[in-house]
């Protein structure tokens, strides 16, 4: 009876698992790497220099760029710059021609100490793995739609998964190295509980962030068809005055950050809006950088802009809209540090492994089965073909992204979207190339391949800008620094994968009655 | 080799890792696990385990999620959000039964009645006006 109860939920994890397994697995490794999205974009995007000057500085520099190119703007934004993202960003939206319209935005970067316009390369950054973590690069809403379905069923998989083994935290301590196929499914165990917490954390809040989206059931239930009005009473919005088309001189907001921050118990601005400038119903409203773990998304205190008195800020979120925000603030990680960002890094790499190890379990265990005829099942191949390149050919393409940003010219018309081209184009390719060669062949091919790449990324950008290894050390810009040497590790991993991949297919297809007498020694021998 | 083979795939049987029908209705795979050996009927229940637990499955959240919203004693939006964050456990224990459960036909009854008294709780909020 119970036997057949976990039978079942294998069956579920079974399957579940390799239906969704690709998509989870990109969709996992490119959240993992928006964890590191200001960093990368920073990478991306050396132009802008990492400046250490206070946000009052930043925000006069701001304010005297804006009144000086944007007066008669009827809004106003400035993103100020944090240790992350070094650009200050100014936006102004015109006033629209038209009642009803909305006018155009128009947006600079500047330096953060000289208040300069800074032209960086046009690039997505760390922003194109962010959207394509949940939007799939697919037309709204599709993508949102169907990487919250991956998100359930990898719920499903992870509870079945939990279910299956039970003797979890006994399995966890079990791990017998070269051993093939039980290697495998200890080290997808192993991963899979040791980070158990975060994985279950990471699933559920996804779903909770589109919760809206995908079950709107209580929304339609509770408000009818005035849905706007639940989004109103969930995320409170302070009105903005109207236009009194009387000028007066906008205060100067440096100030504001201060008593912004008291009303936050120490809490920083990330971002003001100001509307109507230099009219006498001026306002600025400033919202709180998201360093608290439950996120509030209308945490914002308004201001008078020509009095510099407070309106008001937004009420304390009620408890659930606080657990909404705990989900959405532990799933995003901005309120984590250096230190708790890389956990996340690590974490989010080793639910990708766990997600991976789980495809090549499946394929291994029903390759077995047809090693010795050598004629493999076309659904096998199938599955060979797109764990190919769904793990080595997406990494491969990560590494593709990067080089082109070094190596397409500044100049290139649209050159954001060549980078993204790049992206994808080496990952078609990658499925052609696991097309033509043979499985362990072409797993070994692509790992080279996405090695060769990452060495090269630091070597490329060397030669191409100024921004080198050694410049971004000595200046202490450790963005700049670490993804260098993140990339070179990442060469170094998939070089020893590769190796690695190398010596097992020859021990499994050539070797292979040898491994059939006991050898007892070759636990003791060390590598 | 050949035994040794045998009993890998059955280890890994027990494991509950293969294509087992485990306690479905109909254990139609042999030694070798050839799959063309399953039969028409099994199919057709793994297929329709499969559409109650993604339909059925979502109109039980669903269901859930507005039972909760109208009898909660929050603040509307509140009892809107907690319904909703609370849905995908419901999804969640609905898919399990599909598979759990011992026939195709009992996923569907398992989910249906609760579908039913879900709707009728949420029709006597409606009718008591709390909603």
């Amino acid at each position: 009876m119970k036997e057949g109860f976990r039978q079942a939920m294998a069956w579920l994890h079974t399957w579940a698992g390799l239906l969704f397994g690709w998509l989870l697995f990109a969709i996992f490794l490119t959240g993992t790497l928006a964890y590191f999205k200001d960093e990368i974009s920073h990478w991306m995007q050396p132009e802008i220099p990492a400046r250490s000057v206070s946000a009052e500085t930043s925000l006069t520099l701001a304010q005297n760029y804006l009144q000086q190119h944007a007066a008669g703007a009827s809004r106003w934004l400035i993103d100020l710059p944090d240790a992350r993202d070094p650009g200050l960003t100014v936006r102004w939206q015109q006033a629209p021609a038209n009642p009803g319209e909305r006018g155009r935005f128009e947006a600079k970067t500047l330096d953060a100490q000289t208040g300069a316009e800074v032209q960086g390369r046009d690039s997505m950054g760390g922003e194109f793995f962010y959207r394509f973590h949940f939007q799939l690069q697919m037309p709204y809403p599709w993508g949102r739609w169907l990487s919250t379905i991956a998100a359930m069923v990898m719920f499903v998989a992870l509870i079945t998964g939990i279910i299956t083994h039970k003797k979890i935290f006994k399995d966890f301590f079990t791990f017998r190295p070269r051993k093939g196929q039980r290697s495998w499914l200890d080290g997808h165990n192993a991963v899979g509980v040791l980070v158990l917490p975060f994985h279950l954390m990471i699933t559920y809040s996804s779903l909770v962030i589109f919760m809206s989206m995908v079950m709107p059931a209580s929304i339609v239930a509770s408000y009818g068809s005035d849905v706007r009005k639940f989004y109103d009473e969930v995320f409170p919005a302070s009105k903005t005055p109207e236009r009194a088309d009387v000028a007066a001189p906008l205060a100067a907001m440096a100030p504001l950050l201060n008593k912004a921050s008291e009303q936050w118990s120490g809490g920083h601005t990330a971002r003001l809006s100001v509307s109507n400038p230099g009219d006498a119903n001026a306002t600025v409203v400033l919202s709180r950088a998201g360093d608290r773990v439950v996120h509030d998304f209308g945490r914002a205190v308004t201001f008078n802009g020509v009095s510099g008195q407070m309106l008001g800020s937004t009420p304390e979120q009620p408890l659930a809209m606080a657990v909404g925000g705990a989900f959405y603030g532990l799933h995003m990680g901005h309120f984590a540090g250096s230190v708790l960002r890389w956990l996340y890094f690590i974490c989010g790499l080793a639910g990708t492994a766990m997600i991976g190890t789980g495809l090549v379990i499946w394929l291994g265990k029903r390759q077995l089965k047809h090693a010795k005829s050598g004629v493999m099942p076309f659904e096998l191949r199938l599955v060979e073909v797109l764990n190919i390149a769904s793990m080595a050919g997406l990494v491969s393409a990560v590494a593709v992204f990067f080089l082109a940003n070094r190596l397409l010219p500044v100049a290139l018309a649209e050159r954001a979207d060549w980078e993204v081209n790049a992206f994808f184009m080496a990952w078609g390719l990658s499925v052609l190339h696991a097309m033509l060669r043979p499985g362990h062949k072409a797993w070994v091919e692509q790992l080279v391949f996405g090695a060769a790449l990452f060495v090269a990324v630091p070597l490329i950008n060397a030669l191409t800008t100024p921004w080198n290894l050694g410049v971004a050390l000595m200046q202490g810009d450790w963005a700049l620094a670490g993804f260098d040497l993140t990339c070179l590790a990442t060469g170094l991993f998939l070089a020893w994968a590769a190796w690695k991949m190398q010596r097992a297919g020859n021990t499994v297809s050539v070797k292979k009655p040898r491994r059939e007498t006991p050898r007892p020694i070759t636990l003791e021998q060390g590598v | 080799m050949l035994l040794h083979m045998r009993i890998f795939i059955i280890n890994i049987d027990r494991l509950g890792f293969g294509f087992s029908a485990g306690r479905f209705s109909f254990q139609g795979r042999n030694m070798k696990g050839k799959l063309a050996t399953l039969p028409m009927s099994y199919r057709l229940a793994v297929t329709s385990r499969v559409l109650a637990a993604v339909f059925g499955g979502y109109l039980v959240a669903a269901l859930a999620s507005v039972t909760l919203t109208l009898w909660l004693p929050l603040s509307r939006a509140e009892a809107v959000v907690t319904g909703m964050t609370i849905s995908f456990l419901v999804y969640l224990v609905a898919v399990l039964w599909c598979f759990a459960c011992r026939t195709a036909w009992s996923a569907w009854v398992g989910l249906l009645v609760p579908s039913v008294i879900l709707a009728t709780i949420s029709g006597a909020a409606r009718g008591l006006g709390l909603a």
